[in-house]
């Protein structure tokens, strides 16, 4: 009997039709664990580097998290894997919600999908019962209708689905998958799936997830309840109010934007405004969302409600959490939440990334206005609106964002080149529209963030991190050092999670202003101790990735009730297998360069390991070099990034070394210079 | 002869629907812990508990398993209760063939809240996090 | 095409004619007793609420003492619950004790109850 995993992946061939249950190898969950670490161990066994995004050899990888279905509190992620049409590398997001604890219980860790249907099709799972039936009558239809629809068209209320809206059906390369309140938004993974001409995945599952060690489980569950109890009742000191406590930065709660506001630049990643929060505009956002939520809701076993139910007076209900709530209206130079929430239904309805699409929609509005793009392009488009006054915001362009919005999810006009990304649709227009393209990593958009000196932690995680999504790098370590010494110390007092006691001292003696001393960016923390602090940071959401774990009670907050020292025990006693913490730190790093080697194979090198030029206004290229160098030699990865004979050898990679051995990507004497592959 | 007077322990649990988030840990837990050996499985499908969640039209509603009964309702009704429409089965726990809730999946033998016999209270009120579910205990005399 | 019952508990006037045609339709004799449906009092939102008996159930449950709570307003869960059951007052005809549960007044359905309510809190809706 296997423990808390099913033994078995599904295997569908969309061009043939074909449906197979496999059994899934117990030596590679003792590996990868489950989750993103078992999805990559099969991208690199069976998808070759030649392969395209959209050819139909991409799989597409639906992986639930190791720990799903069991009661591990918020055991409930699916981790979406496959060739991003964006970055052209591999992509990986995650999804809350309730769909992958009900694979488990349909008797499956993955769904794994090959080919191309001819036609538009959903999949069914009951259990033992696996069908692809004709979506045609799905055919351009909002991402929740489709959801609701399939439920009632299957007459089973408890079924979980995941679907793509218009944009994902058209490929639309910032397209997403949506599940209920949850979606799988960055790398386009939306796209693949409607290039494969999958609407949905339905499930339904009533078989019995079992527990290796239940006693010895649910002491663990309990001590990981009363830590999160503690924790939401002590928020972290100096820390912005959505990041405080735990779980998904609580946007839905927290009315107080002035952070926000004022950090993140306004339109195409370009205008800080600081003093945009004031009180009459509090007043009016506050009660725009009081007057349009409906309830805050939670992911499946989940203690937290992160996630609510928006209601805007005359458009469908839907579901939002985190920072989409402030994207739409940043992108369009609007001071309106009500403008925001209600853009944001449609977008979802489409299916298309919070982050990427208004920075496309921005960045076109910017060509417009620079001669670089005409009125001729935007046939019909409704004027800008008026500029807010009291604000130092420029007019509007609320009204221009539904008609952009709309053009990309049907791909009509300019909308089929924008939906292509910035990057592709710049080199598209031409005519100069490469320089206003500024904020793209790998080619992906980011989130409109411009400062002034180089943060070294920051750097190293833009630059290097393989979700090209700073999010999802960031979160065990605060941002800043706290204003006194006497709270930073009592701040490490408690903090048993960190992996290394030294990591304390890191943050006691981390200056916060020029009086109190010279440990301050962009030297300190130093490049050693900034590359051990990013690799842990990292680390827990590869952890989570696998394990199926939701950030917000482990990788995205400081002091989370997961950490490094109970998970080992929770795998343990969950799975049967036997796991302490150096055995899962390893488990990781194997993930962690597996993927960059599937990257490497693809042509990713140390070249593109680089943020947005204009990130910091202050720029210290000797220190970046340093850091990357020391980065990379701690993750066991050449000057070029390629992952050495020896580290792979650690961690059991060696097939990995032959195979770059093979493809000349490096020769006995180390790396081979710079070919680009596929 | 006197009869002495009798009194019984009655427990009732209120369950709040505005309260609900939705998480199903109410599931998670009476499943599991009504596995044999206890926690040694989870399956939502055999919970004695279930949610009837529809976040679109903002249904919340934990309904617990109460009894078997042969045969389905030959009227079906939608019911509002404070402006909200309800579906039909929404606050009712019957084990009936007209739905698959309340049935061990793998014998289709009706499943019904025991409330925990056993524990200091029912756990599916003990962990629910926001106190959609509470009990409360009073005594009562027995009717004679 | 299924026909449904649609319940408004707003709506409701408490006036339970539609207990008076249920008895006659299937007694022929006035006894709300030997109705199929029965109008409930929300004390604590001074509100009305029809319940139309459903399954035929052997046992009583644990659950009999619950209370749900809508809109920040109590309803005992037993009279919500549609179920013909020993432990009730309700739903049983008063002399045999035979459980009573609605038809639907025949195949094709046509309530008398939706028929002769007034105030519009019984309706019948196509699904």
């Amino acid at each position: 009997m296997r423990y808390s995993g099913t033994g078995y992946n599904l295997e569908i061939d969309l061009s043939r039709g074909s449906i197979e249950r496999v059994e899934t190898d117990p030596r590679d969950t003792e590996l990868f664990l489950g989750g993103l670490g078992t999805n990559a161990k099969i991208f690199w066994d069976r998808v070759p580097p030649e392969t395209e995004p959209f050819s139909p050899d991409n799989l597409l990888i639906f992986g639930a998290g190791l720990l799903c279905g069991t009661p591990a509190l918020a055991a409930n992620h699916t981790c979406v894997t496959t060739l991003s049409p964006l970055t052209e590398l591999l992509a990986f997001s995650n999804m809350g919600g309730f769909w992958a604890p009900e694979l488990k219980y349909a008797g499956y860790e993955k769904v794994i999908i090959r080919g191309k249907s001819p036609d538009l099709v959903y999949l069914w799972i009951h259990n033992d019962k696996v069908e692809i039936r004709d979506a045609s009558h799905l055919k351009g239809m909002g991402s929740l209708q489709t959801q609701t629809l399939i439920k009632q068209e299957l007459n089973e209320p408890k079924t979980q689905v995941i679907s793509i809206g218009m944009a994902g059906e058209n490929r639309v390369y910032f397209a997403t998958i949506e599940h209920d309140s949850s979606s799988a938004s960055r790398g386009g993974l939306g796209a693949i799936m409607g290039d494969k001409n999958l609407k949905a995945i339905a499930v339904r599952g009533t078989t019995d997830i079992n527990i290796a060690r239940p006693a010895e489980f649910m002491e663990l569950r309990r001590e990981v309840w009363e830590y999160t109890k503690f924790r939401m009742e002590n928020p972290i000191p100096e820390t912005m109010t959505i990041n405080e406590r735990l779980g998904c930065p609580q946007e839905m709660v927290v009315d107080d934007e002035k952070w926000h506001t004022i950090m993140a630049s306004w339109g195409n990643s370009r205008l800080r405004i600081t003093d945009f929060w004031t009180p009459e505009i509090e007043k009016e956002w506050t009660e725009t969302m009081k007057s349009m939520q409906v309830r805050l809701i939670g992911c499946y076993n989940c203690p937290l409600k992160c996630k609510a139910s928006i209601s805007p007076p005359g458009q469908p209900t839907y579901m939002m959490k985190c920072y989409s709530k402030m994207t739409w209206l940043h992108g369009a130079y609007s001071p309106s939440l009500d403008f925001g929430l209600r853009i944001a239904q449609r977008a979802f309805a489409y299916g298309v990334d919070s982050i990427s699409t208004p920075q496309v929609m921005a960045f076109a509005f910017e060509l417009l206005e620079a001669g670089i793009l005409t009125d001729k392009d935007f046939p019909g488009m409704p004027p800008a609106g008026e500029a807010r006054p009291g604000t130092s915001l420029p007019p509007n362009n609320e009204e221009r964002f539904y008609y952009l919005l709309d053009k990309i999810a049907r791909r009509e006009g300019i909308g089929d080149i924008l939906a292509d990304g910035t990057y592709r649709a710049a080199r598209k227009i031409d005519k100069g529209a490469e320089k206003y393209e500024h904020n793209t990593i790998k080619k992906q958009e980011q989130l409109p963030i411009k400062l002034g000196v180089l943060d070294p932690l920051y750097f190293l995680m833009f630059a290097t991190g393989e979700k090209v999504n700073i999010t999802q790098i960031q979160g065990q370590y605060p941002q800043e050092p706290f204003r006194k010494r006497e709270t930073r110390e009592e701040f490490v007092k408690d903090w048993f999670q960190v992996p290394d006691e030294k990591l304390k001292q890191y943050f006691v003696d981390w200056h916060a202003s020029k009086e109190e001393g010279t440990n301050r960016k962009p030297y300190y923390p130093t490049p050693k101790m900034a590359c051990e602090i990013v690799d842990w940071m990292e680390m827990m959401h590869y952890v989570d990735d696998s394990l199926g774990l939701c950030g917000g009670l482990s990788s995205w907050n400081k002091k989370p009730p997961y950490h490094l020292h109970n998970l080992p025990k929770i795998i343990s006693a969950a799975t049967g297998m036997d796991y302490d913490t150096d055995k899962l730190v390893q488990a990781t790093r194997r993930i962690r360069t597996l993927l960059r080697a599937i990257n490497v194979r693809r042509g990713l090198r140390r070249k593109d390991d680089n943020p947005p030029e204009d990130h910091w206004s202050k720029r210290f290229p000797e220190l970046e070099k340093e850091l990357i160098d020391e980065f990379y030699k701690l993750k066991g990865w050449d000057k070029d990034s390629i992952p050495t004979k020896e580290s792979l050898h650690e961690l059991g990679l060696d097939y990995v070394y032959r195979d770059f051995i093979e493809r000349g990507i490096v020769t006995d004497k180390g790396s081979a210079p710079d070919k680009k592959v596929a | 002869m006197k009869a002495e007077e009798k009194k019984q322990i009655v427990k009732s649990i209120k369950v709040d629907v505005d309260k609900c988030t939705g998480c199903r840990v109410c599931e998670v837990i009476c499943s599991s812990s009504h596995a044999q050996p206890k926690y040694s499985s989870n399956n939502p499908e055999r919970s004695r508990i279930r949610v009837v969640r529809d976040p679109i039209t903002d249904r919340f509603v934990p309904v617990y398993g109460t009894a078997y009964t042969q045969a389905e309702c030959s009227s079906k009704v939608k019911d509002t209760i404070a402006g909200k429409e309800y579906d039909e089965c929404s606050f009712c726990g019957a084990s009936c063939p007209a739905r698959d809730l309340f049935k061990e999946p793998d014998s289709g033998l009706p499943l019904s809240c025991d409330r925990c016999e056993g524990e200091d209270e029912p756990l599916c009120v003990k962990w629910c996090y926001y106190n959609a579910l509470t009990c409360e205990t009073r005594e009562e005399a027995v009717e004679k | 095409m299924k026909k449904k019952i649609k319940i408004d508990q707003k709506k409701c006037s408490g006036c339970r004619q539609c207990e008076i045609v249920c008895s006659l339709k299937h007694f022929q004799n006035l006894n709300t007793k030997k109705s199929r449906i029965r109008v409930f009092l929300d004390e604590d939102a001074n509100l009305y609420f029809p319940v139309i008996s459903g399954p035929i159930t052997e046992e009583e449950c644990k659950s009999k003492n619950n209370v749900i709570i809508i809109d920040g307003k109590q309803y005992d869960s037993c009279a919500l619950c549609r179920a013909s059951c020993p432990s009730k007052m309700w739903f049983r005809e008063p002399d045999t004790e035979i459980p009573l549960k609605c038809d639907f007044c025949g195949d094709p359905p046509d309530p008398e109850c939706v028929k002769v309510c007034a105030s519009g809190a019984l309706s019948t809706e196509e699904s």
